[in-house]
């Protein structure tokens, strides 16, 4: 219901820019909304929303740029070669100095790992956690990436390690989607690990998360 | 017959001629002495150097008048005549002994004593490096700013300054004016902040209701769970893990939108008056900085 809220809100101050010819919040207005409906699930709405800033020179390339990551984000699930197309024109539109490039990295190490490309997942995620300013979210996907990186290769402890370190974060982040995620692969880890106790512990936290919240991955 | 009579017998008469005389002289080279005293105060018998120089106005300059340095008499103005030119050539007497503290860049400045005095010349400036000027030379002139002089340009300058302060004045009085309509804007802006304030005080009540559930919850967790430290240590982070959440949904139910973009419809029609007129106003222009719109960069792990 919030988002719905904040839904009607975004579309109001877009009304409003697009009233005083107000390009930059238009666009702002619009990358807001997007991600609100991209969370209520209307992907193919915030998809049009975001289409028309790509089409649009009147937007700075910040912006732009912004509308290219998040058209990458939605499409991350459905067709990764275009996402790695729109997220490679995020990139371009946002140098050189992106203050973004850490999503930009977590997102491509994100493709990187769907196509099991371990090396290049590596490689962006250590870039990532190498740097000072990054975000609790950013820094906790890295992790969580690099766990599952370490966890392929066969590095059962480093993954382990990892993962906790995503755990700690996601906790105080509070997002039920990436804790369901986090000790699932712990759960794998402890398996392959031969450690029971662990395992059981993180079967329980999984279950006792999709009781308190309704989540897509519990019914995997 | 008369007079004859008393020359010969009045004792007080005789060598009377003689007596005048006398006292002629005497008052005679009195007052001789007084002159040359007087003229010796006044500098008569002291060796002096001519300089001179030229101003645009006679005004104030007479013939007489003292030249000062550092408030010392130091000379005379000997004579003030118009030249071919139109300007007014000023010659000064100043006593040789001073001519030392006079430089070729030394200005001569025409001063008046208190409000109503007399006028006077003020010899200043002056740098030591310079050479002492020589007799029949000339000196800077500055002319001294009497008081209509004063009193006009302060007029000038405050004139503006009046005028200036009338109009803001009237731009501020104006009910209809951007100051006004923005005064009513911010005044708005804080009843909404209040309302915002309210409800978020209502959902905190909530969240220490909800904070009172968990607490309640945690021990039957830490018996379930009291088998091992670890597992006690997890449970707590669990029931900080769920308070962060409500705290966040919170958070997320608060409009994040100002709410001068909230309220679009009179946004849209004030809008360009009421930008225009707070970007003008001061103070408002230096209090009110603007609310930026930025939206969140979605997680790459949505």
């Amino acid at each position: 219901m919030h988002w719905e809220s904040a839904a009607v809100s975004w579309r109001e101050a877009l009304t409003a820019y697009q009233a005083i010819d107000d390009w930059e919040g238009q666009g702002r207005a619009r990358l807001g909304l997007a991600d609100v409906l991209a969370r209520l699930g209307r992907k193919t709405e915030a998809e049009n929303n975001l289409f028309y800033m790509t089409g649009q020179g009147a937007f700075s390339r910040l912006l732009r740029a912004r509308a290219h990551y998040q058209l990458a984000l939605l499409a991350a699930e459905k067709d990764r070669e275009q996402a790695g197309r729109w997220l490679a024109e995020a990139r371009q539109l946002c140098a050189p100095d992106c203050a973004h490039v850490s999503s930009f990295d977590n997102l491509e190490a994100r493709l990187s790992a769907a196509r099991a490309d371990w090396g290049m997942v590596e490689r962006l995620t250590t870039g990532v956690l190498a740097r000072h300013e990054v975000v609790a979210a950013e820094r906790s996907h890295a992790l969580r990436l690099l766990a599952e990186t370490q966890f392929e290769r066969g590095e059962l402890v480093t993954a382990r390690a990892s993962i906790i370190q995503a755990l700690t974060l996601d906790r105080e982040l509070a997002e039920p989607e990436w804790l369901l995620e986090d000790y699932t692969l712990l759960g794998r880890i402890a398996a392959a690990i031969g450690d029971g106790v662990e395992q059981k512990d993180a079967a329980a936290r999984i279950a006792s998360l999709c009781r308190g919240a309704k989540l897509a991955g519990c019914g995997r | 017959m008369a007079l004859k009579l008393l020359k010969e017998t009045d004792p007080r008469f005789q060598w009377l001629g003689w007596r005048v005389v006398v006292f002629g002289v005497t008052i005679l080279l009195t007052l001789s002495g007084l002159a040359a005293v007087i003229a010796f105060k006044q500098g008569l018998f002291v060796s002096k150097t001519r300089l001179h120089f030229l101003a645009d106005h006679g005004a104030g300059l007479l013939p007489g008048m003292q030249v000062r340095f550092s408030g010392f008499r130091i000379g005379v103005v000997d004579k003030v005549e118009l030249t071919e030119q139109a300007k007014v050539q000023v010659d000064l007497l100043v006593e040789s002994r001073y001519m030392k503290w006079i430089k070729a860049d030394s200005t001569a400045q025409l001063l008046q004593e208190g409000l109503m005095g007399d006028y006077y010349i003020e010899m200043m400036g002056g740098s030591p490096a310079q050479q002492p000027l020589k007799a029949g030379g000339k000196v800077n002139f500055a002319p001294a700013h009497s008081l209509a002089d004063v009193a006009y340009d302060l007029r000038s300058r405050a004139l503006p300054i009046l005028d200036s302060f009338q109009i803001t004045m009237d731009y501020i009085n104006d009910p209809k004016g951007d100051v006004r309509q923005s005064v009513a804007n911010v005044k708005q802006l804080t009843a909404e902040l209040q309302q915002t304030r309210a409800r978020m005080d209502a959902l905190l009540v909530r969240l220490d209701s909800t904070a009172g559930t968990v607490n309640a919850r945690l021990p039957r967790i830490l018996d379930r769970t009291a088998s091992s430290l670890a597992s006690v240590e997890s449970a707590v982070r669990d029931a900080s893990a769920v308070a962060s959440m409500v705290r966040g949904a919170v958070e997320e139910s608060v409009p994040r939108l100002p709410s001068i973009v909230r309220n679009s419809d009179d946004l849209v029609r004030d809008s360009r008056d009421t930008l225009q007129g707070v970007r003008r106003s001061w103070p408002l222009n230096t209090m009110l900085t603007p609310q930026s719109l930025e939206p969140p960069l979605p997680e790459s792990r949505r």
